[in-house]
């Protein structure tokens, strides 16, 4: 039987606050039992609609994909706790900041492991012809089957975003930033050439298709200068429009770039980020400041 | 593992997990015995209710198979107001598996004033707490899927094979 909340959160001491996101507030907590850092994310009740259906069911499913992975690069539920429509999740803590498959789900623990995070809205794996929710992945992520409202897809999906969040790490920006999933569409196929069926059979036939103007596209190697024939390579197998042909996971690991030097830094040798949370905060803060600063012209109304 | 290769993961690895499963989730044999008061028809009839409900709103089989579960293992510490635990159990269940779930006053819609929404709302976190969250188990359902698939393997001409990209 469960701790009751109370004494849950005696366990628990709260060190600091590490953010906030749509769904969950994320803290820095001391796990007294065991005397170990941990990130302690409560879940938000919402509004009186929401908590109206009990439970977050995010923060449910999120629960029960972590308990069902134990991998050495998923982040860890070490425990959940609920009290009336609150539930906190409690996580290893990791060095980079806690929240589909993006870059800010991606983390680097103190030795430099990536985990990932964030199982709200992830699926498992291996039910046959089962309808999907097509509102899946975070807009600048999502694939274009998605787009297009494919209910059955595939892990193609998931390698769409690894293809984007690749092309996030060359350009330090996101790839394809849309502003609603038309322009995400049009941001897709401006880049990459607006497919035809004879690219993408079966596209025209998705249940939310619409023609899109056919853009030539711009060749991979001018948008990414500084990559490599091996990885264009890798990157134009993960951005094909395709879903059947797009290059799998265990595709992608056997392709040249993985194996051509230079390897990978070990992870304990990874630069780590400078200094404590709230320090990186301020420098955030500093940056976001200048950029204002540099993109609006100053001026003083006058009324 | 018994299992023959699978094309969509390691069979020896689903064989462990599945069979971890049903080793975490445990079940008392004896609880109707400790429970003079619950008949074994008393369940019978509840869980073939919520086969009813669960045919009303569309859900899943699997669906109705964790509330079966989540039901069994509430029932070793808790033995009065079956029919609330039984929809707060179905109500958790849908929350779980499926991509639209009925609201909350559906499933006290359907159990014509034995519970109002509020009570499903103070049951659900109670019932939680004491499953301890655990709310994955391997059910008849997922079992059966699994040897499906391995048919489809033998006998691929008859089964729907699973397939991920259209």
């Amino acid at each position: 039987m469960a701790l009751d909340v109370k004494s849950r959160s005696k366990r628990y001491e709260k060190l600091d606050f590490l953010g906030e996101g749509q769904f969950a507030t994320v803290y820095k907590a001391r796990d007294k039992t065991t005397d170990t850092i941990v990130a302690i994310k409560k879940i938000k009740v919402g509004h009186r609609t929401e908590a109206k259906d009990g439970i977050n069911r995010t923060a449910l499913r999120e629960i029960k994909l972590l308990q069902e992975l134990h991998h050495p690069n998923i982040i860890g539920l070490l425990d959940a706790f609920g009290h009336k429509s609150n539930i906190s999740l409690v996580f290893d803590f990791m060095e980079t900041d806690l929240e589909d498959l993006k870059p800010n789900n991606l983390l680097l623990d103190g030795n430099g492991v990536l985990k990932l995070a964030d199982f709200g809205l992830a699926k498992a794996f291996g039910s046959p012809n089962r309808v999907y929710t097509h509102q899946v992945v975070t807009r600048w992520y999502r694939s274009p089957e998605l787009l297009f409202g494919a209910r059955m897809y595939g892990v193609g999906v998931d390698m769409w975003a690894v293809g984007c969040i690749l092309a996030e790490l060359l350009l330090r920006i996101p790839f394809l930033a849309g502003e609603s999933d038309l322009d995400q569409l049009t941001k897709i196929f401006e880049a990459l050439g607006t497919p035809t069926d004879e690219t993408w059979p079966g596209m025209s036939s998705l249940p939310d298709y619409v023609s899109f103007k056919i853009f030539p596209g711009t060749p991979l190697e001018h948008i990414f200068s500084a990559a490599g024939d091996d990885l264009l390579e890798l990157l134009r197998g993960l951005f094909t429009f395709n879903p059947l042909l797009r290059t799998t996971a265990t595709q992608a690991l056997k392709m040249r770039y993985f194996s051509n030097r230079p390897g990978p830094t070990p992870g304990p040798q990874l630069p780590r980020p400078n200094g404590s949370v709230e320090a990186l905060r301020e420098k955030e803060t500093v940056g976001l400041k200048r950029k204002i600063e540099d993109v609006m012209m100053k001026k003083k109304l006058i009324f | 593992s018994p299992i023959p290769r699978l094309s969509w993961a390691n069979s020896d690895d689903v064989w462990i997990k599945m069979l971890n499963k049903e080793l975490k989730y445990v079940h008392d044999k004896g609880y109707l015995q400790r429970h003079p008061k619950l008949q074994p028809k008393m369940r019978a009839i509840l869980l073939d209710w919520l086969l009813e409900v669960s045919e009303v709103y569309s859900l899943h089989r699997q669906t109705a198979y964790l509330a079966q579960d989540y039901f069994d293992r509430f029932m070793l510490t808790e033995e009065d107001k079956m029919q609330l635990l039984g929809i707060t159990a179905l109500f958790i269940a849908s929350k779980i598996e499926e991509i639209y779930p009925p609201k909350i006053f559906e499933f006290a819609y359907v159990t014509d004033g034995a519970c109002d929404t509020w009570e499903i709302q103070q049951m659900e976190i109670h019932m939680l707490k004491a499953l301890d969250w655990n709310l994955c188990p391997e059910t008849p359902i997922s079992w059966l899927k699994l040897y499906a698939q391995v048919e489809a393997q033998t006998d691929g001409e008859n089964f729907l094979v699973p397939q991920f990209s259209q």
